[in-house]
């Protein structure tokens, strides 16, 4: 399979998950948008990062700005908005969020076979968020929105 | 007596989602953080079903379902693996060991789980007052 055979599959495959995990974890519905277009995320972010390993190896970081993550948060454990149990609730969603993401990428995309190792979620919060990888890492991004929210989506997979 | 549901998952987000769809039902709910509180809890209390997940840190799901079955009082208890990251050799290999009773892959609906239930124990949906 070609390169770019390949890079549509594995695009298709991570807005699936994506969507997927969204609609079933909080019944959001979710709109893939194009990557390229200038999108930015306001204000402070919350960012949920999950590592793995095996046949590849990588790590998805997703970006929700910190309003939009209380409301995921809110929605996925089924309480009001103002009933979130501050920081700890949310890093605790974000964080699940994240591993599902990327266990499900991992599975479906790179590694059917093997159970191979997810690192436990972390969380990093601010005003200036930006992952940046090293030389040998490549980069590939989703964006998507809910109701004006965007969501960002990195995905890192170390050069083999 | 209404069922005793044990639900093992380091994630309290998790544990919260799980016991909100099981409280439609009479049953009693039982949470533990990892699979050595699991066994612990599993130990007195001889829950009817336990839903753990794969991966949680101090002892993860797959040891913790070893030493269950390794123990001829708890060794009946079905048990739902719950898991975002699980390969098919894993999963015959788990499956086929006959220890797991069913596979539920996160994310899931509050719906699907509790199909998944009512295989194992019988829900009973709560009078309404």
């Amino acid at each position: 399979m070609s390169d770019t055979a390949n890079k549509a599959e594995m695009r298709e495959v991570v807005s699936k998950v994506v969507a997927e995990v969204f609609d079933s974890m909080m019944s959001m519905e979710i709109e893939a948008l194009d990557p390229d277009l200038p999108v930015s995320i306001e204000g402070d972010r919350v960012v949920g990062s999950v590592g793995f390993g095996g046949e590849e190896a990588g790590v998805v970081c997703l970006h929700v700005n910190e309003p939009f993550s209380r409301q995921m948060t809110a929605a996925m454990i089924g309480v009001e908005l103002n009933e979130v149990n501050g920081d700890t609730d949310v890093n605790d969603a974000i964080g699940e969020l994240t591993n599902m993401i990327s266990g499900n990428i991992k599975s479906q995309l790179y590694d059917m076979v093997s159970s191979s190792a997810l690192a436990v979620p972390s969380i990093m919060r601010g005003s200036h968020v930006a992952v940046e990888s090293i030389r040998a890492a490549h980069r590939e991004h989703f964006v998507f929105r809910h109701k004006g929210q965007f969501i960002l989506l990195e995905l890192y997979l170390k050069s083999k | 007596m209404p069922p005793k549901i044990l639900l093992v998952d380091d994630s309290k987000t998790i544990r919260l989602i799980l016991a909100k769809a099981l409280r439609q039902f009479e049953c009693q709910i039982l949470e533990a953080g990892n699979g050595l509180e699991a066994l612990d809890i599993a130990g007195r209390e001889k829950p009817q079903l336990i839903i753990m997940d794969l991966t949680m840190p101090v002892m993860d799901g797959a040891e913790a379902l070893g030493k269950l079955k390794g123990n001829s009082a708890l060794k009946h208890i079905p048990v739902v693996m719950l898991t975002a990251n699980v390969g098919l050799d894993d999963m015959l290999k788990i499956t086929g060991s006959g220890n797991v009773s069913d596979f539920m892959s996160k994310a899931f609906k509050p719906d699907e789980l509790i199909e998944r239930v009512k295989r194992f124990v019988e829900l009973k949906p709560k009078a309404v007052a």
